[in-house]
Formats: C-alpha cells, sequence, structure tokens
C-alpha cells in the first residue's frame, strides 16, 4: 500500500519534468552577469567607504592587496554530478574571515602563520571537546601587534552556543572583582545570527602593554563562530568595543554557508543578562580563584538544561475553559479537526523541531471553538524560537472573498508558569460589497516553559474578552502550562 | 579567469534542468521556480571558488534557490494561499490534468512538508541526508514525510486522482 503510494508519488513527481520542455533558464551567461553586476555594486560601496576613510587619514588597502582566499581546487569533475542523495554544504574553512572582511579596521591585516596567542578562558580551547563537534576550521590575522583569531565548528542540529557563553562566562572573574583580569563589556549580540555574545577584559588592568581580549560567540543554525581579538591595553584607549569584526565574521559564514544574509542593518548589542545559569542569579556566574591560563574542562555542549515532558493528559480541563471571558461552557471534543488554518499567523512546532504536538479542540453552544496544541520540544532554545518567532506576525492567512483582515499587534504577556508568552488577534469583517456576513474574531497565544510550548486560539463572531484579548488570555495559558507538564 | 567561467557554464548545463524541476515541484510555481533557480545560479558565481569546491555545488543550489522562494513567501505572505486560491498561474505551458492535481496538491501542503517530500521523492535523497541539508532533526524529517504523503494522499484522493492510494508508514 504505502510502496504503492510512494511510487505513484515518484512517478508522477518525476512527470513534472514535462512541464519544463520548451522552458529555460536565461543561461549560465546571464547568471554570471546577474552576479557579477551585483559584485560589482557591492565592490562600488567598499571603494567609497575607503575614499571616506583615508579622508579621515585611515590607512586602507584595496582588495587586492589582501587576497587569503585559498586558490580553490580543481571543481569535482562534472560528469560524477548526478543527482543523487547529497550531504551539505561547503567546507568551513571557506566561510572563515580573511583580511577583506576586516579591511576597514586599521592597520594592514595579513592571514598568520601561527594559531594566535593564548588566552585566559578562551572558548577555543573546548571546541574540540564538544561531543556535537562534526566539523573545526580556524584561521588568525594580525596587524602590527593586534591578532584576530577565529574558530567556526560545524555542530549537529538543534545545538546551542550557550554553554560556551557560560563556560567564558563562569571562568572570568565577574567585572568590578577586585583581583584578576578585569571584564569590562558583557553583552548581547541582537540582530546578529540565532544568538551571540561579546565580551572583553584586561589581562592586567594595571599594565597598559598587557592583553586587551576580546572575544564573541556567534551561531547561525548549526555554525558557530568564535573570534578571539588580542590587542595591547593601550590600543584599546577610547573604549570602542569592536563588534564590527564578530558581524563581519557571522556575515562571512551565512554568506558563504548558508547563502544569506544573518546580520541585519540594525544589529547592535544590549547588556547580557543571564537568567539561565546554574544558580539562577543574573549575570556572570561567580569566577574562580583567579582564572589560569588553562581552557575549563568539560563538554561545554551539555548545559544542566532540564527537560520537561508532557503530562499524561496535557490539555485544558473542561473546569479551565468554563469561561473565557463572556463565552461559557465549552466543552471537549475529542473528534474535532485541529487544523492550524484555525489559528491566523500561528506557526507550526514542527518546524521549530518539535518531537510531538497534539493537539485539541473544544466547541460551545454558540458556535464558538478553542484550540489548543501541546509542542514538546527538544530543548528550550527551539521553544524560545517557536514563541519569540510571533513577535513579528506573518502568515496570517486569506480572510477570503470581500472580506477585510486586520491582525492585532503581538502583545507579550506575563503568564505565570511561562518563560515566554505572547499574544494576539486577528478580526475579520465583511467589506461593502459583502453586507450578508458576519465579522469574525480569533484571539490566539502562545507561551512557554522550558522545552514545552502551548498555543491556544480562540473563534467566534463576537470578541469574548471586550477588548482585553490579552488579559483573558493570559489566564487561559496560565491554565494550560499548568496541564501541559507532566 | 576563462577556467572558472567553462567550469561553471558545464556545471550550470549539467545541472539546471534537474534544479529547475526539483524547485518547480517546491514552489508550485513554474515562474518561481525559474526566478529562485536562477538567482541562485547567480550567486553561486559571486562565490563560485567556494561553491566549485563543495561536496556538491548542485545541493548549495538547490537550499540556496529554496531559501530565495521561501523568504519571498514570507515577505508576500499571502502569497502561497492566493496561489492556491486561484490555482495554476496563466504563465504555466499547457499543463497536463495530472501535473496540474500534483501541484495544486503540493501547494495545499506546509511547505516544510513539501520540501521533504520533493528532496525524498523526486531527488531521492534519504531521511538522514535530508536532515544534514536543512538543519532539522531526523525525526522531523521523518513527521513531515509522513505527515505530507498523508495530506497529498487526501487532497489527490479528493480529487479523484489516486484511485484509492493510501499514504502512511515510515520513511526510510
Amino acid at each position: 500500500m504505502t510502496d504503492r503510494f510512494d511510487d505513484d508519488l515518484e512517478r508522477r513527481l518525476a512527470g513534472l519534468s514535462a512541464d519544463l520542455d520548451g522552458v529555460s533558464l536565461d543561461g549560465p551567461s546571464a547568471a554570471r552577469r546577474r552576479g557579477t553586476r551585483r559584485s560589482r555594486h557591492q565592490v562600488t560601496g567598499g571603494v567609497l567607504a575607503g575614499v571616506a576613510a583615508v579622508a579621515a587619514g585611515v590607512l586602507v588597502l584595496s582588495p587586492s592587496e589582501l587576497t587569503t582566499t585559498p586558490e580553490p581546487a580543481p571543481p569535482a569533475s562534472l560528469s560524477t554530478m548526478a543527482p543523487g542523495p547529497t550531504t551539505t554544504a561547503l567546507e568551513l574553512s571557506a566561510a572563515l574571515l580573511t583580511p577583506e572582511d576586516v579591511a576597514g579596521d586599521s592597520g594592514t591585516w595579513a592571514t598568520g602563520d601561527q594559531p594566535g596567542p593564548e588566552v585566559a578562558c578562551d572558548p577555543a580551547g573546548n571546541l574540540d571537546t564538544m561531543s556535537s563537534l562534526q566539523e573545526h576550521a580556524e584561521t588568525a590575522l594580525t596587524a602590527g601587534t593586534t591578532t584576530i583569531r577565529q574558530d567556526l565548528v560545524r555542530l549537529g542540529p538543534g545545538s546551542e552556543a550557550t554553554g560556551l557563553r557560560d563556560d567564558l562566562l563562569s571562568c572570568l572573574p565577574e567585572r568590578g572583582a577586585a583581583e584578576g583580569p578585569a571584564t569590562t563589556d558583557t553583552l548581547s549580540f541582537v540582530g546578529v545570527g540565532d544568538e551571540g555574545w561579546i565580551v572583553r577584559y584586561y589581562a592586567d588592568p594595571a599594565d597598559q602593554q598587557a592583553d586587551a581580549v576580546t572575544i564573541a560567540i556567534v551561531r547561525s543554525r548549526d555554525v558557530v563562530s568564535v573570534t578571539v581579538r588580542v590587542e595591547p591595553a593601550a590600543d584599546t584607549a577610547g573604549g570602542e568595543l569592536d563588534t564590527a569584526t564578530p558581524e563581519a565574521a557571522a556575515a562571512r559564514m551565512c554568506d558563504v554557508l548558508f547563502g544569506d544574509a544573518c546580520v541585519s542593518d540594525d544589529a547592535h548589542t544590549e547588556e547580557l543578562t543571564v537568567t539561565d545559569s546554574t544558580d539562577g542569579s543574573s549575570g556572570p556566574a561567580a569566577p574562580p580563584a583567579a582564572p589560569t591560563e588553562e581552557a575549563p574542562t568539560g563538554d561545554p555542549t551539555t548545559p544542566a538544561e532540564e527537560l520537561l515532558q508532557l503530562a499524561d493528559d496535557p490539555f485544558l480541563t473542561e473546569e479551565d475553559v468554563a469561561e473565557i471571558g463572556s463565552a461559557t461552557g465549552f466543552v471537549r471534543q475529542p473528534e474535532m479537526d485541529v487544523d492550524l488554518a484555525v489559528a491566523p499567523c500561528l506557526q507550526d512546532p514542527m518546524d521549530y523541531g518539535a518531537i510531538t504536538v497534539p493537539a485539541h479542540g473544544y466547541n460551545h453552544e454558540l458556535d464558538a471553538s478553542l484550540f489548543e496544541w501541546v509542542g514538546l520540544m527538544p530543548d528550550a532554545a527551539s521553544a524560545i524560537r517557536m514563541v519569540t518567532a510571533h513577535t513579528t506576525l506573518t502568515d496570517c492567512g486569506d480572510p477570503g472573498e470581500d472580506r477585510e483582515q486586520t491582525v492585532g499587534e503581538p502583545v507579550a504577556v506575563d503568564v505565570e508558569g511561562a518563560d515566554d508568552a505572547v499574544v494576539w488577534t486577528v478580526e475579520s469583517t465583511p467589506t461593502a460589497d459583502n453586507p450578508g456576513s458576519s465579522s469574525s474574531f480569533a484571539g490566539i497565544g502562545v507561551a512557554r516553559v522550558g522545552n514545552i510550548v502551548v498555543a491556544v486560539a480562540f473563534g467566534s463572531m463576537d470578541d469574548p474578552s471586550g477588548g482585553d484579548w490579552p488579559g483573558v488570555a493570559t489566564g487561559l495559558l496560565a491554565s494550560a502550562m499548568e496541564r501541559a507538564v507532566g | 579567469m576563462a577556467a572558472d567561467t567553462t567550469d561553471f557554464d558545464e556545471f550550470y548545463n549539467a545541472t539546471h534542468r534537474r534544479v529547475l524541476h526539483q524547485m518547480y515541484a517546491m514552489t508550485g510555481n513554474l515562474a518561481d521556480a525559474q526566478e529562485c533557480t536562477q538567482e541562485a545560479y547567480a550567486r553561486a558565481w559571486q562565490r563560485w571558488k567556494t561553491v566549485s569546491q563543495a561536496s556538491s555545488p548542485e545541493a548549495w543550489i538547490r537550499t540556496v534557490a529554496w531559501r530565495i522562494a521561501a523568504s519571498r513567501w514570507r515577505k508576500a505572505k499571502n502569497g502561497v494561499t492566493a496561489l492556491v486560491k486561484h490555482g495554476v498561474p496563466d504563465h504555466t505551458p499547457a499543463p497536463d490534468p495530472d501535473h496540474v492535481a500534483l501541484v495544486t496538491a503540493l501547494k495545499q501542503i506546509p511547505e516544510s512538508q513539501r520540501q521533504a517530500i520533493v528532496l525524498h521523492h523526486l531527488v531521492g535523497m534519504s531521511v538522514d541526508d535530508i536532515a544534514a541539508e536543512t538543519g532539522s532533526p531526523s525525526g522531523t524529517i521523518k513527521a513531515r514525510l509522513s505527515r505530507g504523503r498523508a495530506a497529498l494522499a487526501e487532497l489527490l484522493t479528493d480529487t479523484g486522482d489516486t484511485a484509492g492510494l493510501q499514504a502512511g508508514g515510515e520513511a526510510s
């Protein structure tokens, strides 16, 4: 039965090629022209920036002086490029920082022969011990007394970089500590990769020739970039933190490996607040007595994240849904079809790696309905991504002909028992050409605790909350969270 | 440089029809497939020295083309819905009714399921290879395949198109 379906599906998919007969792309020369034209625009921008920098008295090198990208090996034999199963992408080494990437910085950058200086609390010391490590590449760039070293690692799907961050923070003394290296900056990146942090410390604050070290960790998908900039403390006069290097590293990483951009135009940093450290405190964890030149040991990919499990019956009870604002008397309806389409703008937890997403429906004598989804995610990071994806609402569906849809702004709410929660409303009203139809209201909410996500979607002709859906949804989500966790 | 051009052109000529076919199945729209595929090749040319060294440049092209398509859908949030609603666009060349039914059904399942279906059943990739290429856990790919096949079976049955075929079972 299954084989027959699969065979038929494969035959029909293959048959689509007939629709391509007589259809052609613009050809390789057109593709090259399109690519080259875009490259020229980028180079032009770089040259203009260089002119401005020279006018300001900064040494800028032309791109032709800065070539470290290794010459490619002969391309794979095209005759072997069969359409069969393929694996991933490019070697990480192709995505390493080059002097061109930091050419806007002062100095004459070149690829170093040595791996770069060892520094205290260097995350790179832990990379090769990570259990999820699949690939590792590194480079070092030097300009005068400044060195930038970069490590790129590919981890398994679903991996996080928070372990590296936590090890770095726990290795360094707290900011303001009387002894040891002086940590001056602990920041999070916003708009750079999927997650990222930057930390700067001074090895000996009393010695202007001692190292000033800036360490940045940025993850995009399953690849993590660690950049370590080491320079004499005296060179950091003025105090400006080098965020440009890790941003350039992330941009190159995503461009080369994924063919897209992962550094937004408004990328910036924010003061780092760590709330999930082992002691639950805010800020870096308590430091060791004094840092050593040895890298911390242990596997940083296995932070103490306790995964929650779903309850045997993870859904809202009829008592929980007895009152949803002015709507009362909902009852469980196990036979109801539950489709995400009933929840405008709600994204599928499966798209964020959910292990399972059981769902349940409830209805109401006055033709109102409530749907609930409970997602068991593989880790908290996946759950966070799923919830935060709703801070910008997209894919909210088509209201249908002769109707207009109004999507309300997503509102972050404080739900008891939840780490994060977002709610919103979507109203659909008939246009003037459609006077016979009624308006409809949908109130949606999604909340998370640990690695568990719950979502609820209320739908009826009227708003049962009297305009305060966040207030009604907060209580509903709190009950849902309580029921969902086993 | 001339050697690079020759390599790129040979690669393009050897692979573009396969990629276009795959993107057509993934997007359900021939014009979108053409544009995303050509754009992916343009991006490949921009970094051909590195792309040509990939274990599979064709996989790179396919992945980038898919991301371009997905990005465009998200920017035009109701675009897919509109396509579903209005059916196959006018510029699709004289389609076989069987193809119309399949493309219409494909467009009605979530894009992640559609991608998994095409990679598995058209490209011939294993679950693990799809997981690696898409950066998703294998279990998620299996679930997407299972759900996608079930949805397709239902959709095609609704159109009287599968003669009672049923989906299910485990992906390998």
